[in-house]
């Protein structure tokens, strides 16, 4: 039987587009190059015949270095994950995964609906959702506001490991800090061989728009590359206020960005599995806000996701399911699903926000069961209209014949549920009926079915003796940052020496 | 497996095509056509309750509906009279006027499904025709169906006219359609509305008691 199905793709960049921003990206790099303020980065980086001035953290990079690290990177990334079931491979030409949003501080309460800051007691119920939800497919925490800020990003990964088999990704504070998570990898896992087939951890570590990059983000680079753990490369470009106004003007800079960060990983480890994740937001011209959700950023997401699949051949992880709207209202819808359905229409392989509101700054755990239909309608799309004879039906129509019905042939029983995607948490009912059962809207199911899941949704548990290793881990974090060896901060020379003692020790 | 647990079986998953042949093995292992009724109408019930909960689909339900009448129409010379009418007779059709016949056509077969003999009268149908099917099935409801505003009138007709048939108190009407409310519904006379097969199922198994 031959197929004949069309997969959608949506391009937003000519192929002479691609190639001006390309060519450009290694102009920027080659003539103003990036401030790296690491030594070790530094110190490959010269190896590899990048150019430096003394005394300097200016790095400019020689086209052929960028343009032969970016022949290293892998086009496919694997994601493993505490129930094989769930690994999950991101690659070129394949379907898209997702994950919910990280890094953000505010939370809808899900039986108040009132705003407040996360709290510890909110980690077990998001991340229960995120690994009951089908269409989440790996997760990614909120950020409590009540705990050792210094080492929660090691707490949370604890949290993570007891409550969730899926992959897990982590934004790590502190480049210190992702030595403990890869100790508790490394204890669940049972080595650093297992952790360097199905890595159960991803990390993203950022660039600081307009080109720069801090110790603590190449910190978390040199910790895991020796682990084969997959980075979410990123860079947030605010347009008009750290890169330049125009969509084309912040394509650019956050390009030139990701070849900086792709050329520093491919150099210190050739062969590093990478995606290329820009959160880009563009200067609103009358608040002065960061924003996300307007409908140019999903534009630039999409061409980027573009470029990824066509010119570089390496997976793309971008947002998303965001909205810069307050509550789950008209607003976050419209620009969520805008935001979704163009990078994924042009090939991105990981749709990261899920449950994002408010600019990245709030989650809302209703959003995210919304966003569990939105991702799978869009995968539906993804999936395209199959043609092949038997799917046609022709042999259906001649069955039935004018004037006749469907209802109870047997194309009809074998299609209904394979060719179309039943959303959970909308309305199909005539009016009466749905004023019967309480006049829910949209929100109010998702509500219910959040409830739902939180009540039934249990994963197999951890050994009670790996689960004790765990704690001591994140005892010693806790330690350490007593100790001062860890601290919040974005920056800080003594955690660059202390990573540097930790990779020559032999990891 | 004996062959009335087969023949529930054959009901909840739908094997129209291979279900004539099992009523004549169940009928040839000498059970009694009533028993193999039973099984036909206790799979059915399965099947409704399977699709109350959202276990089982409108089609799924529709193929069941349509494996126990096979078994049915093979086991129906054997039964007794009161065995043959099952749970009820039901009269079915759009009004006249209207010419809309898949939910109409949905709901008959929903009922076939709930274990009623169904007699479809199709589209278009005038109050004369009502009234003549009524006489001539002696059903237990007339159901009718309407999706026009315009068409909604013929409903008042129809009802009026089975009156002055004098057949009115030996039926009950249910009624539905997109412009159809309950209120309507009490205001014509009629003894029930449905808003979805499902409903109009449940209501016809109430109104027959």
């Amino acid at each position: 039987m031959t197929n004949s199905t069309l997969k959608p793709k949506l391009r937003l960049l000519s192929d002479e587009g691609m190639a001006k921003i390309h060519q450009q990206s290694l102009e920027v790099l080659e003539n103003v190059g990036m401030n790296i303020n690491h030594k070790r980065s530094l110190e490959v980086l010269g190896e590899a015949g990048a150019k430096m001035e003394k005394d300097s953290t200016r790095v400019r990079f020689p086209k052929k270095l960028v343009e032969d690290s970016l022949k290293l990177v892998p086009d496919r990334v694997v994601y493993g994950a505490r129930d094989p079931e769930h690994d999950l491979v991101a690659e070129i030409g394949g379907d898209f995964h997702t994950r919910p949003l990280t890094g953000g501080e505010g939370y809808i309460d899900l039986e108040t609906q009132e705003w407040r800051k996360v709290l510890t007691k909110d980690l077990v119920e998001w991340i229960t959702l995120a690994d009951g939800l089908e269409n989440v497919d790996y997760v990614a925490s909120i950020y409590p506001d009540d705990m050792n800020l210094a080492t929660r990003d090691v707490y949370i990964l604890r949290m993570m490991l007891e409550y969730s088999v899926k992959h897990l990704e982590v934004q790590p504070y502190t480049g210190t800090g992702v030595r403990y998570m890869v100790e508790m990898i490394k204890a669940v896992q049972g080595g650093s061989d297992e952790v360097k087939k199905r890595p159960l951890l991803s990390v993203l570590t950022s660039a600081l728009t307009p080109l720069q990059f801090l110790p603590y983000a190449l910190d978390i680079l040199f910790t895991v590359g020796p682990l084969n753990i997959p980075i979410e490369m990123n860079t947030m470009p605010i347009a008009g206020a750290t890169a330049p106004m125009s969509p084309a003007g912040t394509l650019l800079l956050a390009n030139a960005e990701m070849l900086a960060g792709i050329t520093i990983a491919q150099s210190a480890f050739p062969g590093m599995p990478l995606m290329y994740a820009v959160r880009n937001l563009m200067l609103d011209a009358w608040t002065g806000l960061s924003l996300q959700g307007r409908v140019e950023t999903s534009m630039i997401a999409g061409a980027m996701a573009q470029m990824c699949a066509e010119l570089y051949k390496m997976p793309s992880n971008l947002f998303g399911a965001v909205s810069d709207a307050m509550v789950t209202d008209a607003q976050s819808i419209m620009e969520r699903t805008i935001k979704v359905l163009l990078p994924a229409l042009a090939g991105t392989n990981v749709i990261a926000g899920l449950g994002h509101m408010e600019h990245c700054y709030t989650y809302d755990p209703v959003q995210l069961v919304l966003d569990d239909d939105l991702i799978g309608m869009v995968r539906r799309i993804m999936r395209g209209i199959e043609i092949n004879d038997d799917v046609l039906g022709l042999d259906a129509i001649l069955r039935v014949g004018p004037g006749g019905n469907f209802l109870t042939d047997d194309h009809t029983l074998k299609y209904f549920k394979t060719e179309y995607f039943t959303p959970k948490s909308t309305n199909r009912w005539v009016r009466n009926v749905w004023k019967s059962k309480g006049e829910k809207d949209a929100n109010e199911l998702a509500r219910e079915r959040a409830r739902k899941i939180l009540a039934e949704h249990r994963v197999e548990p951890l050994d009670p003796k790996l689960l004790a290793e765990l704690d001591k881990i994140v005892a010693a974090a806790d330690k350490a940052a007593a100790d001062g060896e860890l601290t919040h901060a974005h920056g800080g020379g003594s955690i660059g020496s202390l990573v540097e003692q930790y990779i020559t020790e032999g990891k | 497996m004996d062959s009335l647990e087969k023949t529930f079986q054959f009901v909840v998953e739908g094997h129209w095509k291979e279900m004539p042949d099992l009523a004549k093995e169940a009928l040839d292992a000498g059970n009694q056509s009533g028993d193999i009724l039973k099984a036909l109408v206790s799979g059915m019930d399965t099947v409704s309750e399977e699709w109350r909960v959202g276990n089982m689909f409108i089609p799924e339900v529709l193929i069941s509906a349509k494996a126990m009448h096979a078994g049915m129409d093979i086991i129906r010379p054997h039964l007794s009279a009161a065995d043959v009418k099952l749970r009820g007779v039901v009269v079915i059709g759009t009004v006249q006027g209207d010419l809309h016949d898949i939910g109409k056509s949905l709901v008959g077969m929903m009922m076939e499904g709930g274990g009623f003999q169904v007699y479809d009268l199709g589209v278009d149908v005038s109050a004369a025709k009502f009234v003549e099917a009524v006489k001539e099935h002696e059903p237990d409801i007339v159901g009718m169906s309407s999706l026009l505003t315009t068409t909604l009138p013929f409903m008042r007709d129809t009802i009026r006219s089975l009156e002055e048939a004098g057949l009115r108190d030996s039926i009950k009407i249910l009624i539905g359609g997109a412009p159809v409310t309950p209120e309507f519904a009490e205001s014509i006379g009629a003894d029930g509305y449905a808003p979805d097969g499902a409903t109009a199922v449940d209501m016809a198994h109430e109104l027959v008691g």
